[in-house]
């Protein structure tokens, strides 16, 4: 029974810490998880803010640049010269500009173009694998028709243009031809503060981005569209320049969340889309526009990172395992502690209850672990004293048991056997004669003139000499036998002389012999408080098997023997069977 | 055992199924507004096929993307009678299985007689099927100019120098250009006619603007620059779209000669009897009014009354498309005049 508490108590212990393992293994993940992705989305919201910046300052240093190149001496020559085409300026400036090409790696063509002659460009560096060309002669080309100058020959000095980002159509650029670039202009006034012409800039797509996003981390992608939402910069060179290929691919139809930023609703925005390269995974974007401060052919640019939350799922599936082995270690260590604690508390029950087993009635009260301080302790204690109590109620419940069997059964006077009990004793020699086979004999005895002593000397005195009687009868007999008072002045006697019956001796003179000592014994006087006094008996004996073999045959005729006696003279012993032969 | 190997091929069929069953694709190379997007979906729904549309904004553009090596491999084209012949000559293009398009039927009487028209059947078999034309006129600003230009050499006239927009392709304006200087057959010129036709064509880009490519850019360029005179590449399509944001213009046919298209639709070799699915769905009601209503173009199922029967002059095929884009690279790119 103990061991049913122990595996009932460490299954439940088992259980609720298992339970509150889960429990905080499934808050930690799912928190762990959100503060993750949060973070991620924050580091990758200001990641975005950077290289917006980044994208701005970048901007910001190509105008400066031109502003730079604008303030030259040798286009201010060239701008005020009444021979602008003059070989000795134009050699001027194009030395210049050839080193200034050469330390930007981003930059693939500078040029100073005039207002005159349909856009002519005056100078012209082009760069082709690194190596800077100065571009002379009928290869210099009239570019009045481009944006980039029509535009900016509308701008007061200082002013910048920032042409739309498209792939490169102009025939000439050795290294540029059908690279994505973007184009920036500054105008060039003369000194009679007439517009001259324009300095040019042609800015490599790729190169500028790859400096923008250096520092950008592995499996993070970098996106860029313009105003429209067409893809500038995309890892799926695909999806890029569509408007210059004749399908537009855009990036409100990719991720609708998208269309935020092209509406105007917002000019920054975060949230969950799928992965750019393997669409079943999750990823985060951050989209954040980027206005141009200056005239330009479009109003913005909308830069985005995305990144895929691989690793920052990874983390968090490492951190669901780690809280998850920690569970289990702590609830295996919370089973055996409860293994541990159930056979403590159960030992001593165990014990207890044992000992309660072994207790039996009357047994001296055990020796519990009573000394202990807890409830157990106290359970023990209360037990002892409950055993106690029990004890004495059992032990008084005893003692009035034996007095009210010995009431029921006993004549109150003389303490002989009463008339139920001598029934039942009858009984019960019978059964034995009947099995072992032999005799017994029942004997009434019948005092003689026991009336007149009573009536004379009162009902003490009679009751005295009934006592003294049954004293002496009872000197008479065996203890085997049995002595009762049958009546008033009557007394039965069972003789089954086992022993002797089986050495030869019968009943008939068996009884005969006790008959006659009882007799005798009456016989003698009673000295009864100063009253000499004598009495005589009369005797009727009947034998089993011979005179009867059931109880009432035989009283009815040991009775019929005793009368019998009393009719012959009294002071007289009789058997049944001897009237019959009479 | 033979049980089990009966069922093989069975199961290989079952296996193979998802690639066998894979959903056909039909890839398209057209123009603005030939193919809006939502008749694109109820094509795709109504065959359970995927269709990819390209646009083309010229008619160079179009020829290197079906004639570029490593290109996707298009099904149906939409492309100019004139230009046709070069596809056919190359063999690019397959005979149409006119059967198949039921809605032919619905076609006007001068479409329906493919024959009378040059260029669309060789030794019996039908190449192309007409679905849209126009005349390529001159849109002109009324705030600038006053008197509807006559002449296409208007767009060369020094009142008009910068607030000129000219459209970016190499096969028209070389034929504008040699129509503009009294050639006699300005679709097919002799080396040193186009030369010539080259010169014009630098002065031409001197007088302008700029060139545009789409309706869309024109419009943007009316609303953000003076403009004075467009050549209307696309004809009334473009017209629509300008008047569409309230410009206030006129469009004029010049008389020395208004060059015309009639664009149709021609399924390459690789295409599949879905081509021609496409074209009868393109001629059914929907489409071809889609074309007109939204678009301001003819078609070819009911009669025009926005299109002048001037002195047209229907688009022919040219003596060397490849020599005329490689002088208009080097035109638009800005090349001196010494230089041609």
């Amino acid at each position: 029974m103990g061991s049913r508490i122990v595996i009932k108590l460490a299954i439940w212990i088992a259980v609720l810490s298992i339970l509150s393992a889960g429990i905080s293994v499934y808050f930690t993940y799912t928190h762990g998880r959100a503060l993750l992705i949060q973070s991620a989305k924050d580091k990758l919201a200001t990641a975005t803010q950077v290289l917006a910046n980044r994208y701005s300052f970048f901007i910001a240093d190509i105008t400066k640049d031109l502003l730079f190149i604008s303030q030259l001496p040798a286009i201010n020559e060239i701008a005020s010269s009444t021979e602008p085409q003059s070989a000795k300026h134009r050699e001027r400036l194009a030395t210049a500009l050839a080193g200034f090409l050469r330390s930007h790696e981003e930059y693939n063509q500078v040029r100073f173009i005039g207002a005159r002659d349909h856009g002519r460009e005056l100078v012209r560096l082009d760069k082709s694998q690194n190596s800077v060309h100065i571009v002379e002669g009928l290869a210099l080309q009239e570019k009045a028709h481009y944006s980039y100058i029509y535009n900016t020959l509308q701008l007061k000095p200082g002013n910048v243009f920032v042409s739309g980002i498209r792939l490169n159509k102009e025939r000439g650029l050795l290294d540029g031809y059908g690279k994505p670039s973007v184009i920036v202009a500054t105008p060039v006034y003369s000194p009679d503060n007439t517009v001259f012409g324009v300095i040019v800039i042609n800015v490599d797509l790729e190169k500028m981005f790859s400096l923008i996003e250096i520092d950008v981390p592995e499996g993070i992608d970098v996106l860029a569209t313009n105003s429209a939402g067409d893809y500038i910069l995309h890892p799926d060179l695909e999806k890029t320049f569509g408007f210059d290929k004749g399908m537009r691919v855009l990036m409100q139809d990719d991720m609708p969340v998208s269309q935020r930023i092209f509406s105007g609703e917002s000019s920054r925005l975060v949230a969950e889309v799928a992965d750019l390269h393997s669409p079943e995974k999750q990823a985060v974007i951050s989209l954040t526009k980027v206005p141009f401060a200056t005239e330009s052919d479009e109003k913005y640019i909308v830069l985005g990172l995305v990144s895929n939350l691989d690793t920052v799922l990874a983390d968090s599936r490492e951190l669901g395992v780690t809280s998850l082995k920690i569970s289990i270690t702590f609830g295996i260590l919370f089973v055996l502690l409860s293994l541990i604690l159930a056979r403590k508390i159960t030992t001593p029950l165990q014990r207890m209850a044992s000992t309660f087993a072994r207790f039996k009635q009357g047994d001296p009260v055990p020796e519990l672990s009573t000394n202990r301080e807890d409830e157990l302790g106290q359970l023990a204690r209360n037990f002892s004293i409950m055993a106690k109590k029990l004890n004495a109620q059992l032990h008084e419940l005893n003692s009035q048991r034996q007095y009210l069997h010995k009431v029921a059964h006993h004549d109150a006077l003389t303490g002989l056997p009463n008339r139920i009990l001598l029934e039942d004793r009858i009984e019960q020699a019978l059964i034995s004669a009947r099995r072992d086979k032999v005799e017994i004999a029942v004997m009434l005895v019948d005092l003689d003139g026991f009336k007149p002593i009573n009536d004379k000397y009162g009902h003490d005195i009679g009751d005295k000499l009934l006592q003294e009687c049954a004293a002496r009868m009872l000197t008479c007999i065996r203890e085997t036998d049995t002595a009762a008072r049958y009546g008033g002045d009557e007394f039965m006697i069972i003789i089954s002389a086992r022993d002797l019956q089986l050495r030869g001796m019968s009943a008939r003179h068996l009884s005969r012999q006790v008959a006659e000592k009882v007799r005798n014994a009456l016989n003698q006087g009673f000295k009864i408080e100063n009253y000499l006094l004598n009495i005589s008996c009369s005797i009727g004996i009947a034998l089993y098997p011979q005179d009867g073999d059931d109880k009432n045959t035989l009283i009815k005729h040991a009775d019929i023997a005793m009368y019998y006696a009393k009719s012959t003279g009294r002071n007289n012993v009789k058997l049944y069977t001897d009237i019959q032969i009479d | 055992m033979h049980y089990y190997l009966a069922k093989l091929p069975l199961l290989l069929i079952l296996l193979l199924a998802p690639t066998v069953w894979a959903k056909e694709h039909l890839q398209i190379l057209a123009w603005d507004g030939y193919a809006d997007a939502d008749l694109v979906r109820e094509f795709e729904k109504r065959y359970q096929v995927d269709v990819k549309v390209t646009l083309v904004y010229s008619d160079d553009e179009l020829w290197s993307k079906v004639t570029e090596p490593n290109s996707d491999s298009y099904d149906l084209i939409a492309v100019n009678t004139a230009e046709l012949q070069r596809y056919i000559a190359k063999g690019l293009v397959r005979s149409l299985d006119t059967n198949t398009i039921p809605n032919l039927n619905h076609q006007l009487p001068r479409f329906k007689h493919r024959e009378a028209i040059p260029g669309l059947v060789k030794s019996g078999q039908t190449y192309a099927i007409p679905y849209t034309y126009s005349e390529m006129g001159i849109i002109y600003n009324r705030k600038l100019v006053h008197q509807p230009p006559e002449s296409i050499n208007a767009l060369w006239d020094p009142t008009y120098a910068g607030k000129v927009l000219a459209f970016n392709t190499s096969n028209h304006n070389f034929t504008l250009a040699a129509l503009g200087s009294g050639i006699k057959n300005p679709f097919i010129q002799s080396p040193e006619q186009l030369r010539q036709s080259a010169r014009r064509l630098v002065e031409l880009r001197r007088n302008l603007l700029t060139f545009y490519s789409s309706p869309q850019e024109a419009v943007k360029l009316f609303k953000t620059q003076e403009i004075a005179l467009i050549f209307a590449n696309y004809g009334n399509q473009q017209l629509k779209a300008l008047i569409d944001v309230g410009a206030d213009v006129g469009y004029t046919m010049p008389q020395d000669g208004t060059l015309a298209w009639l664009d149709c639709w021609a399924a390459l070799n690789e295409a599949g009897p879905l081509a021609e699915q496409w074209i009868n769905f393109m001629l059914e009601e929907k489409a071809s009014l889609r074309l007109t209503n939204a678009q301001g173009l003819a078609n070819t199922i009911q009669e025009s009354t926005a299109h002048h029967n001037a002195n047209l002059i229907w688009l022919e095929p040219i003596e060397n498309a490849d020599a005329r884009a490689s002088l208009w690279d080097q035109i638009i790119s800005g090349d001196v005049m010494e230089r041609f």
